[in-house]
């Protein structure tokens, strides 16, 4: 029983890393209809900027606050040039940049910081003992994590449903000729969809380099993970990219425990079809109507 | 219409078979080189060696850059005192950017274009097994192979050659080690879900066996994209074990300690496959994490400068190639060439890929002044080395930054199956060329 708790909980854990990530995805595809594939390379880039700036000052809240700043204009920069251009072609088009973008941002990382994985810092309310809650321990960085996503989700929810810009963001992603009708701002709801998503990148590379370490890869494990919590919490939900995070998590770790390590992975996704063979828009998305 | 269309494609079909008939006509007259009376790649005064590495798209990149400019930096110095027999080294690098595909393309420049007489030091496990075969085939000598899988020894090809311990005889290794000081205990295996942990996995097991110990075994495994490696740990803790062997990637060898000594607050004791003895895995797990974990090496390190002949290899590369940071992985590269130019020494005027094959075949428990483990081969038996020296992780706090060192301790442990060997005559001048000394001077 024990042994199930702490799987369970260490599940929890590993499931608030997919979910921050999920989160990203959720936000450009909320706000622009686009799944972007270089996601995990722009949280990777700016885990390394923020790195570069710890050490130039070597205060980690201080890097992580400069690194958001830097985070927002990075989105902006990668809408404006990259897809802006091809965002009224094929819908194919902007998803072959997202992973022209994943080369390039690979290259990039590689050619400036070389590819030597290095330590990443934690904040210093991060270390210490982990927290025992009943049998199982946690480290504090997972409950930092854990939080972490919960809030993000709680502010993308508020932004989206409570103030004026969310709306006009739905409503773009929803109908851009609709939209521009009304007077909204086409081209700016999309840039501001690539911002956020930047900023949340950037937030899960700086809470996960410490345990996945800093390299040009590193988050391309866990991003297929993150991609499959999307999908099955409803790409357009951000509740659903929390529980579909949190679920990948607890059932890989059970499935790791109960049936063996080494297919731990093909049950989890085996779960996900399931699930999305009863529920094809995922837990939470909901349901598009086309009127003809 | 319809015609039009048929008439294209007919002169469509004429030039794709034109095209595929002048490309056969060219691989035979390569093949004819090959085989003739002159060897590809050497002439009276260049041999071409080729490596492949990776350079770029892959964090292993670091290494590869590092392991050929090692590489480069011997050959330099060799060719500055006038070459082999009046031969100069020429050093082709591929980049196989550590994966399969990459390095079938690679391979093919390599072999086909610049006509390398031999290959050498080839990294990563899944790209080299997209060229092996190819090399096989064409006969072209694939020496001293920087992964450690038993595929390319076993069975033995007459022109490939491993320079790793394989995984399997490294488990048996650390087999040893654990029935000595943890009989009766329960080990916990991490593996890598692939041939590389479960050739580790292997080893153990049947080492462990072969010394009658009573240990029970438990295995977790991770799938190679994932780094973080705590719920594994958790289950092994879990499953009461008192000794944890680890095989696979430093990112999750790092992780794996760290997770154990600060999120699970366990202070078991840990071992790590030999390709994880580098100061990185340090690094990145924090010194006080690593502290005491094992792991394994064949030959004094690029940090012991006391010994004598690290500290002159460390000068040489300085002069021939200054801005290099002089770490393990350079002095591989380094090691690597030397052995090649041993075997090119030791192969005589007359250089062919049998003369060179030949005299691969026959080292005789040789070792250098670095080495710790003594190197032997055969016609049935293509593994240069096959035991080790176990390290400890310790760290130096004296010294502000501490320093962290992987400190050899204990025998060497060796399992070398080639065991009547005769040390081979050295051809007639061997002697005054440059290069490693060779057996019997």
């Amino acid at each position: 029983m024990d042994q199930f708790i702490q799987q369970f909980a260490t599940g929890l854990s590993t499931g608030s890393l997919y979910a921050i990530i999920a989160l990203a995805l959720v936000l450009i595809y909320r706000s622009t209809g686009i799944v972007n594939f270089a996601q995990g390379e722009m949280a990777m880039f700016m885990t390394f900027t923020a790195w570069s700036v710890w050490n130039w000052d070597s205060n980690f809240w201080l890097a992580f606050f400069i690194t958001l700043i830097i985070a927002a204009a990075f989105g902006a920069l990668i809408e404006l040039v990259a897809l802006r251009p091809v965002e009224s072609g094929p819908v194919l088009n902007p998803i072959i940049v997202t992973i022209g973008l994943v080369l390039i941002l690979d290259s990039l990382a590689l050619r400036i910081w070389q590819g030597q994985p290095k330590p990443f810092p934690s904040p210093a309310m991060f270390k210490g003992a982990p927290l025992s809650i009943g049998p199982a321990d946690i480290s504090r960085t997972n409950v930092g994590v854990f939080c972490m996503s919960l809030l993000i989700m709680a502010l993308i929810y508020l932004f989206f449903n409570k103030t004026k810009v969310g709306l006009a963001m739905r409503a773009t992603a929803q109908d851009r000729v609709a939209g521009s009708l009304v007077g909204i701002r086409v081209g700016r709801m999309l840039a501001l969809g690539w911002v956020l998503s930047s900023m949340v990148g950037a937030v899960a590379g700086m809470l996960l380099a410490p345990t996945l370490f800093l390299s040009p890869t590193m988050m391309a494990g866990a991003l297929l993970f993150a991609f499959a919590a999307a999908v099955l919490g409803g790409l357009d939900s951000p509740v659903g990219a929390i529980v579909g995070g949190l679920t990948m998590g607890v059932v890989q770790n059970m499935a790791g425990t109960y049936i063996g390590s080494n297919i731990d992975i093909t049950v989890a996704f085996v779960v996900i079809i399931a699930i999305l063979l009863v529920r094809p828009r995922g837990l939470f998305g909901r349901k598009a109507i086309q009127r003809v | 219409m319809v015609a039009g269309v048929r008439k294209r494609l007919c002169v469509l079909t004429a030039i794709l078979v034109i095209a595929v008939l002048s490309l056969t006509a060219c691989t035979k007259e390569d093949d004819s080189a090959g085989g003739g009376d002159t060897t590809q790649g050497v002439t009276d005064t260049e041999i071409r060696i080729g490596t492949l590495l990776p350079l770029s798209g892959n964090p292993a990149a670091a290494w590869g850059i590092s392991l050929s400019r090692g590489m480069q930096a011997y050959f330099d110095y060799i060719n500055a005192q006038g070459g082999i027999y009046g031969r100069k080294l020429k050093l082709f690098v591929g980049d196989n950017q550590y994966s399969g595909p990459v390095a079938s393309e690679a391979i093919r420049k390599l072999v086909e274009q610049d006509g390398i007489f031999a290959l050498q030091g080839s990294l990563g496990t899944e790209a080299h097994s997209a060229v092996y075969k190819y090399l096989e085939e064409r006969g072209i000598p694939d020496m001293y192979i920087l992964t450690g899988n038993s595929k390319w020894t076993v069975p033995v090809a007459r022109t490939r050659f491993c320079g790793l311990v394989d995984y399997v005889t490294e488990g048996r290794v650390f087999a040893r080690y654990i029935f000595q000081n943890y009989d009766g205990q329960k080990l916990g295996i991490l593996a890598q879900n692939d041939d590389y942990g479960k050739e580790g996995e292997q080893g153990v097991k049947e080492g462990l066996k072969e010394l009658g110990a009573d240990i029970d075994v438990t295995v977790e495994y991770y799938d190679a994209s994932q780094s973080d490696v705590t719920a594994q740990v958790q289950r092994l803790k879990g499953a009461g074990v008192g000794i944890i062997a680890f095989w696979g990637g430093p990112v999750q060898a790092a992780n794996m300690i760290k997770s154990a000594r600060e999120t699970v607050s366990w202070d078991v004791p840990m071992m790590v496959n030999g390709t994880n003895a580098l100061e990185i895995v340090g690094t990145l797990a924090g010194y006080d994490n690593i502290e005491g974990t094992i792991s394994a090496v064949t030959g004094h390190q690029a940090w012991e400068t006391n010994v004598q002949g690290i500290a002159e290899r460390k000068q040489i590369a300085a002069t021939y190639a200054p801005d290099l940071t002089w770490e393990n992985t350079a002095l591989v590269g380094y090691v690597i060439s030397e052995s090649t130019v041993g075997l090119i020494k030791q192969a005589g005027p007359n250089l062919t890929r049998d003369t060179f094959l030949d005299a691969a075949e026959a080292v005789c428990k040789y070792k250098t002044d670095i080495s710790l483990v003594p190197s032997s081969s055969s016609p049935e038996d293509h593994r240069l080395v096959e035991g080790d020296i176990l390290v400890r992780a310790t760290v130096d706090r004296s010294s502000n930054p501490p320093t962290f060192r992987w400190q050899p301790f204990g025998d060497v442990v060796d399992f070398e199956s080639t065991q009547d060997c005769v040390v081979p005559t050295p051809p007639p001048g061997g002697e005054d060329q440059p290069g490693p000394p060779l057996q019997g001077e």
